[in-house]
């Protein structure tokens, strides 16, 4: 019980540091807002009464708590470029980068866990240099390169989707996923192919060890042992290295969704930092960072939950 | 009960034999020691009668008689039949012979799994009965417990509960001791002698520590470069050795613990 | 039955080949970049333009009839050289300080690692991100933002190995005949933690690629006239259609870059 209250207590310490250093970063980058928005020529009386208006006359941190209250109850702020409440500008977004980074996700630990677990036991040395070859190659693909070819083949020449012409997730559901698969496809060819190269690694790495063994020697063939102990003794690498995942898959969502013209989060930052519009970059640097936080904890919490030594047990009988 | 005859067995990436052919007997319900440094081929041939030697890695001849079939001429799924059933096998370092994420008395059970048609609580009862014959004191507690929870101690006498439980005719021990602090050794040798007189199970006791050896067995075989150099009963051999090389094993043997 | 040790050196030394040929060739294709192309990479000519790979025109030129090999040429040189850029000044600054903390340990270290913890929560992305709206746009500024991103996990690497070797031995007895801190680590330990150096070397060298072209290709960083593969990149996109050689060309110098820093890092490691 302790680890938990510890682990959440660290959790909430990494989500308060990471809006901090967000808020603090857009306040170096631009500490005068109101005076952006209204251009070189406003007047200071104009400028002064926006940015009481803005509440940007108070000091910095009650400008910080502020605004991560509003953050809490949902009040995003308003854009500067649309003035409409950055919130509503969001909502629609987020479902549609939610629902590619799932997909993206499901791709990686379809692909990539059976793979990983059906070439581990191949031992012959040019089997491996193979595999070692081809995880390279297809590791390196870059996923927006891949995502230009997609696009190109798919959308262009096989017309199974219209580049640019997104369905609306709520109307077309259908149709909105088969748009999706392609660039959560992008995204996934090189995270399952590192995913299959660590589950190798850990399985191989857990086929040597006397337990396996020992359970041979009971009787068992080698599949049986590896199905009753190798798996989930080799998992929990790889777990982590899913969540890892996560981050990458929102870092790389960002481009991806341009490649393919994805109505989301993604495109809504683009649009933010050339526009400078701070309060929606902001929002939503956070809003990714949050999900890249939580689910590094997510992983966290099912490794401590699947290992009893973790759980801090010894010696007790 | 075991008879090995001729065994030799050469790995492809080596020069000379693991085993050079060597004839072994363990008779019925006897204790029998093998001896020997590391390099001597022992663990090799524990293996090999186990059948769990990689065969592609390498070339094996001679005869393995367990109660009269050659093990060398199974295949590997009639091999899996006799393997935890009537051989059973206890490994050197129990901390990682059993899997840390499995409870302690599910793996002792695994043998019966997969021999026999017993239901989950048969099984149990089965193992909860083992435990207590080789004398854990809450096997109901051991039983839910996980390797790590355990002490070394308890942790190899849960490896051999987990050989017992079929009621095998020949256990295989390759080190049994070795990574347990001195008291706890003397206690499980103790407890292999006294299950090997009340349940009449054939042991081969496999060690590089000769004080082990003579503990706990009658006979003994030292081993050297794949080759047996004596065999004979202990107290013989260790009162007059004929070998050089069995002689040298004896000096090498702090006297204090050759007094015991 | 052959000898398995010796196909498994056989391997190694055909992954190391192909990764260092791979990667020579995208360095020489950098190199040479640097001062001579065929054509000037901007010079358009309405004349020649959408042709398919010729001899005259290696890989073909674009709707505005420049040529697509020195432009390839040219993005290389900037995606690379702002790579290069980003591992040198992130893994230098990362590996400092993962060093200095690792060593001495202590509050400094506690802090360090937290605020390394967080900043790698963001993605890479988002952190140069951030600091391109610190800076302002370019190549130079691509690359201080691509480096800091990059600190922590160099900063990680070197950190465990440092404090993994303070209390060995050898520092200990080194330490003892009067050498410094400084030299110590330099001279002794910095020698031992480079095997676990290189591979994140190598591998922040290939993310940085991708993260350089991604950010160009967004738009952020290197822009006209000085165009890097990114940013070539989402140019293709919009001829896709009429002249594909321009999209495959850049894709593929991106895919050889990466796929070659690769197969280097895993014939190096094996070595």
């Amino acid at each position: 019980m302790k680890t938990v209250f510890k682990k959440a207590a660290a959790l909430a310490l990494t989500l308060l540091l990471a809006s901090f250093l967000v808020f603090l970063a857009f306040q170096l980058i631009d500490g005068d807002p109101a005076r952006t928005m209204l251009g070189a020529e406003a007047t200071e009386a104009r400028v002064t009464e926006l940015q009481a208006e803005l509440g940007l006359d108070k000091p910095f941190l009650t400008r910080y708590f502020g605004w991560l209250g509003g953050f809490v109850t949902g009040d995003f702020g308003v854009s500067f470029s649309s003035r409409e409440q950055v919130g509503a500008i969001l909502a629609p977004k987020i479902g549609v980068t939610v629902t590619m980074s799932l997909l993206s996700f499901a791709l990686i630990v379809l692909f990539g866990v059976p793979a990983g677990l059906f070439s581990a036991r191949l031992r012959h040395p040019a089997a491996v240099a193979a595999q070692t070859f081809f995880d390279q190659l297809f590791m390196a693909v870059p996923p927006f390169v891949l995502g230009v070819g997609l696009s190109w083949v798919f959308g262009i020449l096989l017309k199974v989707f219209t580049p640019l012409e997104f369905p609306s997730l709520t109307a077309d559901p259908a149709g909105a996923l088969r748009y999706l698969f392609f660039p959560a496809l992008s995204l996934a060819v090189p995270r399952a192919a590192m995913t299959a190269r660590m589950l190798r690694a850990s399985v191989r790495e857990e086929l040597n060890k006397d337990y396996v063994l020992a359970s041979m020697a009971r009787g068992a063939s080698p599949r049986q042992a590896e199905v009753r102990h190798v798996l989930k003794n080799a998992l929990p690498p790889t777990v982590s290295f899913l969540a890892q995942t996560v981050a990458e898959l929102v870092g790389g969502g960002v481009i991806v969704e341009q490649v393919f013209g994805v109505p989301g989060l993604g495109g809504v930052l683009v649009d933010a930092i050339g526009k400078r519009d701070y309060p929606v970059a902001c929002t939503v640097i956070v809003i990714l960072a949050f999900f890249v936080i939580l689910s590094h904890a997510a992983a966290d919490a099912v490794n401590l939950a699947a290992d009893p030594r973790r759980r801090g047990g010894e010696a007790r009988v | 009960m075991l008879e090995i005859k001729d065994l030799r067995i050469r790995f492809y990436t080596r020069e000379r034999d693991a085993v050079g052919g060597i004839n072994l007997t363990v008779n019925d319900g006897e204790i029998l020691g093998l001896v020997g440094e590391s390099g001597s081929g022992k663990t090799v041939t524990a293996m090999a009668i186990g059948g769990l030697l990689d065969r592609a890695a390498c070339d094996v001849s001679g005869q393995i008689l367990l109660d009269g079939t050659d093990l060398l001429t199974l295949d590997s799924a009639r091999f899996r039949k006799v393997r935890g059933k009537t051989l059973g096998v206890v490994f050197q370092d129990p901390s990682a012979a059993l899997d840390p994420l499995m409870k302690a008395g599910r793996q002792a059970e695994e043998a019966l799994l997969i021999h026999t048609s017993m239901t989950k609580k048969e099984r149990k009862a089965a193992v909860l009965q083992a435990f207590a014959a080789v004398e854990l004191r809450d096997p109901e507690r051991v039983y839910d417990s996980y390797p790590h929870e355990l002490s070394g101690g308890m942790q190899q006498r849960v490896m051999i509960a987990a050989a017992l439980v079929t009621d095998p005719s020949l256990i295989l021990l390759d080190e049994p001791t070795t990574a347990l602090d001195a008291g706890v050794q003397a206690e499980i040798l103790a407890l292999l002698k006294r299950l090997n007189a009340e349940k009449r199970i054939s042991m081969l006791l496999i060690s590089h520590d000769l004080s082990v050896v003579r503990r706990a067995c009658r006979r003994v075989a030292v081993m050297q470069r794949g080759r047996i150099v004596e065999e004979g009963e202990a107290e013989a051999l260790f009162s007059s050795p004929a070998h050089p090389y069995t002689k040298r094993l004896l000096e090498a043997i702090p006297l204090s613990r050759l007094r015991r | 039955m052959s000898d398995p040790k010796v196909k498994k050196a056989k391997k190694h030394n055909i992954l190391l080949i192909a990764g260092a040929a791979l990667t020579l060739a995208v360095l020489l294709f950098t190199f040479v970049g640097a001062f001579y192309t065929p054509r000037d990479p901007d010079a358009m000519n309405a004349a020649e333009k959408l042709l398919p790979p010729t001899l005259n025109h290696l890989f073909g030129t674009d709707k505005f009839g420049r040529d697509i090999f020195s432009r390839v040429m040219k993005g290389t040189l900037s995606t690379v050289s702002t790579a290069l850029l980003t591992v040198l000044a992130g893994g230098g600054v990362g590996i400092l300080a993962g060093a200095v903390t690792g060593y001495f340990g202590g509050k400094a270290d506690a802090v360090l690692t937290r605020l390394g913890d967080t900043v790698t929560a963001f993605p890479a992305v988002l952190t140069a991100l951030l600091v391109v709206s610190l800076l302002g746009p370019g190549g130079w500024q691509v690359a201080i933002a691509l480096a800091v991103a990059f600190i922590p996990s160099f900063m990680r690497v070197s950190r465990v190995s440092f404090a993994g070797q303070r209390r060995l031995p050898y520092v200990i007895s080194a330490r003892l005949q009067g050498a410094s801190h400084a030299g110590v680590m330099l001279r002794h330990i910095l020698p031992n933690t480079l095997p676990s150096l290189l591979p994140a070397l190598t591998i922040g060298f290939s993310n940085a690629v991708l993260a350089e072209a991604g950010m160009s290709y967004l738009g952020i960083g290197v822009t006209p006239p000085d165009a890097s593969l990114g940013y070539m990149l989402s140019e293709a996109q919009g001829m896709l259609a009429l002249a594909p050689w321009y999209a495959v060309s850049c894709g593929a110098v991106l895919l050889a870059a990466v796929l070659g820093v690769g197969l280097l890092g895993e014939g190096l490691k094996d070595a």
